[in-house]
């Protein structure tokens, strides 16, 4: 039974680029450019993509934060434009934001506020925001003003009132990001847990291993468009028959991927900067194994120093760099 | 297309409140959040209690410069002036109570999660009324010391419950005339300096520290449509019983009007400033 349904949304922002003081001109960003899918009851669906891809204006406009310019999308059975009361009683929304509380509040305050808003009953209500406080190790910080949390523990606090009103429907904007490991894992096991009690998730995401592990099927989004969409494995199979490798480099040359994106036999070359080193993967999908004598031999007469090579298997980004011969992500 | 309806849980599990009770949990929720994050800015209310008598120094004493000196223990003049004193907050409670309230949640990036709910888009914008209510109340009791103190005059107060249902209804006129200004500061953002701007304006045209029988003939027109004439006129009617401008009845009809027209105004104004900002993805930028 489909919860969610998406037939080709369209969103077009107009932007004012400055010139100056006074002067500025208009721009349109196509944001969605028509996207369609369907999410089924109990289901976890990832929107993944790279950051300005379309995740987020796309759960905007299922949950009734966005018009949409075209198109037109239901949450259980309900318009998103013409009924847009009815979505709202029935989702949960977390947007990523390290804003969006009263500083001047305790996190159960917050909660609390939220709770009324949503006219909860105030006795459900307390049980309800102890046990999402209980799961999500934030009671012991539950009377501490939000002046004082970290970026970790409001984003579980942004996670929590998602949860409040105990949605059938859930929507999660980048759900673990600004978390650490161990904050992240637990949110993740959580969303396992909501799927458990038959809730219908839909998650945004520019973290494929989140992805990969967490949803049942993913729709992989590139400016504004959907372009694979699949079960992890069936959009894995795309690049199965092919061989993946990823070398481990110090420092990075101008160029470097264009040489090797020249090479016969290589389909596709990604490369991975990692924020805080010097460190970088480069991951090239190839024909065969025939064609990595070449790529050491580009990487020796550059001299770049390699750290490593192997052979991986197939996962979502080599799925993203295969369809867009882009980069995903930023390693975390 | 459309997919098969399930009902809402709302509908079946009862957790929820509704009707008049949901509306009392929102007004609950609202005022308890406005008095706990007010107190909790304890300089903002030690600050008032400060720059009121400075306002009332800075503001009042040229005024009485031009006044003959034998007015400066007048209890009729003195008493103007104070009437004067507590409409200019009515007057501050609707554009600063509902125009920077939006302005804060902006601020703050909550309103994007304000309108992830169904609650009343007025009442979510309410909190500032109920501690200018408690502002006002205080205030009240602080300027009538500090009138004394400084002119040495009692306040005239004939018609206390009189007075009461004034600022009341005042209040409620303010709050209908704020969501406009309001919806206004959702839409255009940062408005902060035209709050200013605006507010003397309006103390200047409502006859707010003179009668409006003393403005020329031309802006008298203008004064007679600004709902804070008939504020500061009815609240020195029944406080200190100087006639109206117009039959005393009749303003106290227009006020009763106002406060329904405002208000309605005003909450479709925001309803509309919503929906224009869903449509160009405006509404949680700040």
């Amino acid at each position: 039974m489909e919860k969610i349904k998406a037939e080709n949304l369209r969103k077009i922002f107009i932007t004012k680029e400055r010139r100056g003081i006074f002067k500025g001109e208009k721009r349109k960003v196509e944001a969605l450019k028509g996207i369609s899918f369907a999410i089924n009851k109990g289901e976890i669906f990832g929107l993944l993509g790279p950051n300005g891809a379309g995740k987020t204006t796309t759960i905007k406009i299922l949950s009734t934060l966005l018009l949409p310019d075209d198109g037109d999308a239901w949450v259980n059975g309900y318009h998103v434009v013409k009924e847009a009361n009815k979505v709202r009683e029935i989702i949960g929304v977390s947007l990523y934001s390290d804003r969006g509380f009263y500083w001047k509040l305790t996190g159960y305050e917050n909660l609390m506020y939220f709770a009324y808003l949503y006219h909860l009953n105030p006795e459900y209500a307390k049980k309800r925001i102890k046990y999402l406080l209980d799961i999500l190790e934030l009671s012991k910080d539950a009377d501490r003003l939000v002046e004082e949390y970290s970026t970790g523990m409001k984003s579980k606090l942004n996670f929590a009132r998602a949860l409040i009103h105990d949605p059938e429907i859930i929507f999660l904007d980048e759900p673990t990001i600004g978390l650490d490991p161990n904050s992240a894992r637990k949110i993740r096991e959580i969303i396992r847990d909501l799927k458990k009690e038959g809730k219908t998730i839909l998650l945004t995401t520019h973290n494929m291993y989140e992805a990969d592990i967490l949803c049942d099927r993913i729709a992989i989004i590139n400016k504004g468009k959907i372009i694979a969409l699949g079960t992890p494995n069936e959009l894995k199979s795309v690049v199965e028959k092919d061989r993946v490798i990823e070398i481990q480099i110090y420092g990075i040359l101008n160029g470097l991927t264009d040489k090797i994106r020249k090479i016969n036999g290589v389909k596709r070359v990604g490369l991975i900067q990692e924020e805080k080193s010097l460190k970088n993967r480069i991951k090239v999908i190839m024909e065969s194994d025939d064609v990595v004598p070449e790529v050491l031999r580009i990487l020796v007469s550059e001299k770049i120093k390699v750290e490593s090579i192997k052979s991986v298997e197939p996962s979502l980004e080599d799925v993203f760099v295969y369809l867009t011969g882009e980069r995903l992500e930023k390693e975390e | 297309m459309q997919l098969e309806k399930t009902e809402n849980s709302q509908s079946i599990n009862g957790k929820y409140l509704k009707g008049i009770m949901s509306i009392f949990l929102e007004l609950y929720a609202t005022a308890s959040r406005g008095y706990k994050i007010y107190f909790r800015y304890t300089a903002w209310f030690i600050a008032d209690l400060i720059t009121t008598p400075i306002w009332i120094l800075v503001f009042l004493l040229p005024i009485l410069m031009f006044l003959p000196k034998e007015q400066w223990n007048n209890p009729t003049t003195i008493n103007f002036f104070f009437w004067a004193m507590v409409m200019w907050d009515i007057v501050g409670a609707g554009l600063w109570s509902f125009g920077q309230a939006i302005r804060r949640e902006q601020q703050t990036g909550t309103l994007e999660f304000l309108f992830l709910t169904n609650a009343n888009r007025i009442i979510m914008f309410t909190r500032s009324i109920f501690t200018r209510g408690l502002e006002l109340t205080i205030m009240f009791a602080y300027m009538v010391i500090v009138f004394k103190l400084l002119f040495g005059v009692d306040i005239i107060l004939r018609n206390i419950l009189g007075v009461i249902f004034i600022l009341t209804l005042g209040l409620l006129i303010a709050m209908g005339f704020g969501e406009i200004y309001g919806a206004l500061v959702l839409r255009f953002k940062n408005i902060g300096p035209v709050t200013n701007i605006l507010e003397f304006v309006i103390l200047g045209i409502s006859g707010i520290f003179f009668p409006i029988s003393r403005l020329p003939d031309q802006i008298r027109l203008i004064s007679l449509l600004s709902p804070f004439t008939y504020i500061a006129e009815m609240t020195r009617y029944m406080a200190m019983g100087i006639e109206t401008y117009l039959d005393p009845g009749f303003e106290l009809i227009l006020m009763i009007l106002m406060a329904i027209i405002f208000n309605a105004i005003g909450f479709v104004t925001i309803l509309y400033i919503e929906k224009n900002l869903k449509k160009t993805g405006k509404l949680g930028a700040y």
